[in-house]
């Protein structure tokens, strides 16, 4: 079911619309759509055949210009192919390198380095993961210790990283790492790219309340990176970092998977209201679903507006602040909808403890999952409080 | 520079409509004399606000509900009690779809003119019921009452909604003269003014009866929503000043030797306030857009209107609270913002009846 009714971009797009459906629903394969609607969780393996369609469709790229193998697309033939793509199930492109790294070598990199890294990139042959936060620098990411210490033509790298997001299936890690103690501490930032099969690399994951693996520690020893793997200056890679925050808060994929996870929770709903007759308790739910409903259709109006500024070179950081606290919030509260309602039933069910392979997939104990993983939306990418703090300097001037 | 809220809908009309506003005396006189139009109702009437949304074949400008949202989101920047969705937007709408009556031709252009101002009261009373109708040989007659009559400015007639013994709905249109006997008058909690008429037998013309039926209950539908979508827009403009109110008076006020704004639990709690400005008014306008260009989907009005139900409390709620004592100060002008956007939530639809409407469009009602 579409949500949007889209008038004020339908018309002129209408032929795109229906091109992007009708190869969404021919080239994505089934097995893809299965992961994708049971809210399994989307890895490599997914991601990357997906991406792989979409190159050899030249579809690679939605928000890359086409000197780089983009789309060129613009603002409405965006968020119209996340929209489509979204409702048919696709599983949706991995963000750390076309949506991260890759725009920020674009800006900052040299030509060998663009050369290097961007077609791998677009066809998905190379995975990459972020390097960020660290056991003591976590929101206040700028008083980061890892040391890279320059010796002849490499940088020599000793320190930890944590929280870090696939990195169990990554071959390069874009990482923060401190060049100097000298000065203001974000003036000694620099930005590595990092190839995770380097000799000293240790990654353990961590276990998480979401029994999914998605988050690892990182541990670097006297791992010797090239000098050639500098990103933009040595001491400027606070000024690459805050280039590539401002584009993480402004994702045009959130949107539409919101309101594709509210569908499932309204089909959720739908169906337990035909069991059995009037409760209390089905109304309390399907308010919340409407208020969810309407969030989105708020979020979506608040994206399109902040990729339109962004467009224009006026968007302000406390708009896309404002975005990611919106739809962090609101990805919260439509799947704890989805909770309240499996929840009695698969909170003492959430692993299969006989260890038996190959059982079936059930999406129910999938949203058991997908609610825990959640709650990481509101502190990853910049907690809420943080997003707060930034949102309060722009509109109280300071 | 600190936060100022851009217009859903720029231009000449919402900067009018924003002088006028900003101009009105802002305690009313505690009369319950409605008989008087305000100096701002005057203006609001001679600038043709009442004709904006009646078609050019009418007498009226023929322009969008765009125009009206932009008059309506003005005047609640200043907590003005004038009756703009009422008699700017869902009259109009209501008598645009009843044009082929004589009765509704015949009004559109004094409407237009700013010669007859209309009431509506097209929904059903709090306890469901609606005033009942019999339809005899020489005209109707009207039992029940009429109640929450918003009569802030004078009405020269009111529309209503009647039902006769056998369920037939029936729109019915009353000279305001007719009804007058017998009203009980109240001042609401941001400053609007209503009655409560008792109709008891009160006989009206065969005329009268603008449309039965289908066609009654789709023409007051219809308006209903633009009603529910101008008190939105209302909403937006009530929250869009109460933000800029609370952060100016939180960086002047001080405490502790420091300015209130330096406390991150206020800070944070305005950045809340702020947030949900910014995706009520994303909507808001959207959905004011889609209706203009011929989207009448009424879940998606009333989704809306639900959530902006919602986000108008906790607004008036976070706004008095970050006033500390002064905040319950009627003479505080974001204390009366807060109760106005309290009283426009709750007009034209208010949360629990957007729920019932949802829920019974879901077969779940």
């Amino acid at each position: 079911m579409n949500h949007f009714s889209t008038e004020s971009i339908a018309d002129p797009y209408a032929a795109f619309r229906a091109e992007v459906r009708d190869f969404a629903e021919r080239e994505c394969p089934e097995e893809l759509k299965q992961v994708v609607r049971s809210n399994q969780k989307v890895t490599r393996k997914e991601y990357s055949a997906w991406q792989r369609k979409l190159f050899a469709r030249g579809w690679a790229a939605p928000n890359w210009p086409r000197e780089y193998g983009g789309t060129g697309w613009d603002l409405e033939q965006r968020y119209l192919f996340e929209e489509v793509t979204a409702e048919a199930d696709c599983p949706p492109q991995y963000h750390h390198g076309l949506g991260h790294i890759g725009p920020v070598i674009m800006h900052f990199g040299t030509e060998a380095q663009k050369a290097r890294y961007l077609p791998r990139i677009l066809d998905g042959s190379e995975w990459w993961c972020q390097g960020y936060s660290e056991p003591g620098s976590g929101s206040d990411l700028a008083s980061l210790r890892t040391a890279a210490v320059r010796d002849g033509d490499h940088y020599v790298l000793n320190g930890q990283k944590i929280w870090t997001s696939h990195a169990q299936e990554a071959d390069m890690m874009y990482t923060l790492v401190r060049t100097s103690s000298e000065g203001r501490k974000q003036a000694g930032i620099s930005l590595l790219l990092v190839p995770m099969d380097l000799p000293g690399i240790e990654v353990r994951p961590i276990p998480t309340i979401d029994h999914w693996h998605h988050v690892n520690e990182v541990f670097l020893n006297d791992v010797r990176v090239p000098v050639a793997n500098l990103m933009g200056e040595e001491g400027g890679g606070w000024t690459c970092a805050k280039f590539l925050l401002d584009r993480e808060r402004l994702s045009p994929a959130t949107v539409p998977r919101l309101a594709r996870l509210a569908d499932q929770v309204e089909a959720l709903l739908a169906a337990r209201g035909r069991q059995g007759g009037p409760r209390a308790s089905q109304h309390v739910l399907l308010e919340r679903l409407y208020l969810a409903q309407a969030g989105v259709m708020g979020a979506r109006e608040m994206l399109l507006s902040a990729i339109q500024e962004e467009m224009q070179g006026t968007l302000e950081a406390s708009k896309s602040s404002a975005l990611k606290l919106f739809c962090s919030e609101l990805s919260q509260q439509i799947i704890a909808i989805a909770m309240d309602v499996v929840g009695p039933e698969y909170a003492s069910r959430l692993v299969d403890a006989t260890g038996v392979d190959g059982d079936p997939v059930d999406p129910l104990r999938e949203l058991m999952h997908t609610y825990l993983f959640y709650r990481s939306r509101t502190i990853a990418g910049g907690t809420s409080e943080v997003q707060k703090n930034v949102i309060a300097r722009d509109i109280f001037g300071g | 520079m600190p936060f100022h809220a851009a217009p859903m809908f720029p231009g000449d009309l919402y900067d009018t409509t924003e002088r006028v506003a900003a101009d009105a005396p802002v305690i009313p006189a505690t009369t319950t004399d409605g008989s008087l139009a305000s100096q701002a109702w005057r203006q609001y009437l001679s600038l043709g606000w009442q004709a904006v949304l009646v078609g050019e074949d009418h007498g009226g400008a023929g322009a969008t509900l765009a125009d009206v949202a932009a008059i309506a989101e003005a005047s609640a920047r200043h907590a003005s009690p004038a009756p703009l969705a009422a008699r700017c937007g869902v009259v109009p709408a209501l008598l645009a779809r009843l044009a082929d009556q004589p009765a509704a031709a015949a009004l559109l252009p004094q409407v237009a003119a700013g010669e007859a101002s209309v009431c509506p009261a097209l929904d059903a009373q709090h306890d469901g019921t609606v005033p009942r109708c019999t339809v005899e040989a020489d005209g109707l007659r009207l039992d029940g009452s009429l109640r929450g009559l918003d009569l802030s400015e004078p009405a020269s007639h009111v529309v209503f909604l009647a039902r006769t013994d056998a369920g037939d709905d029936l729109l019915v249109l009353a000279p305001f003269e007719a009804l007058a006997g017998g009203a009980r008058g109240w001042f609401g909690i941001d400053a609007r003014r209503s009655a409560d008429v008792a109709l008891d037998g009160l006989r009206l013309p065969a005329d009268a009866l603008l449309a039965r039926g289908v066609a009654a209950r789709d023409a007051a539908s219809h308006a209903l929503a633009v009603g529910a979508l101008i008190s939105c827009a209302q909403v937006v403009g009530a929250m869009g000043a109460m933000i800029e109110q609370t952060i100016e008076y939180l960086s002047t006020r001080q405490q502790f030797g420091v300015a209130l704004a330096s406390f991150q639990a206020l800070r944070h709690r305005t950045v809340e306030l702020y947030v949900a400005y910014e995706s009520v008014r994303g909507m808001v306008r959207q959905r004011v857009l889609a209706l203009d260009a011929g989207d009448g989907d009424l879940r998606q009005v009333a989704l809306v209107k639900l959530y902006l139900a919602v986000a108008a409390r906790e607004a008036a709620e976070s706004c008095i609270q970050l006033h500390g004592a002064i905040g319950m100060s009627r003479e505080l002008p974001a204390s009366r913002l807060a109760m106005h956007a309290l009283g426009c939530s709750l007009a034209w639809g208010d949360r629990l009846s957007q729920l019932d409407q949802l829920a019974g469009m879901a077969g779940q009602g």
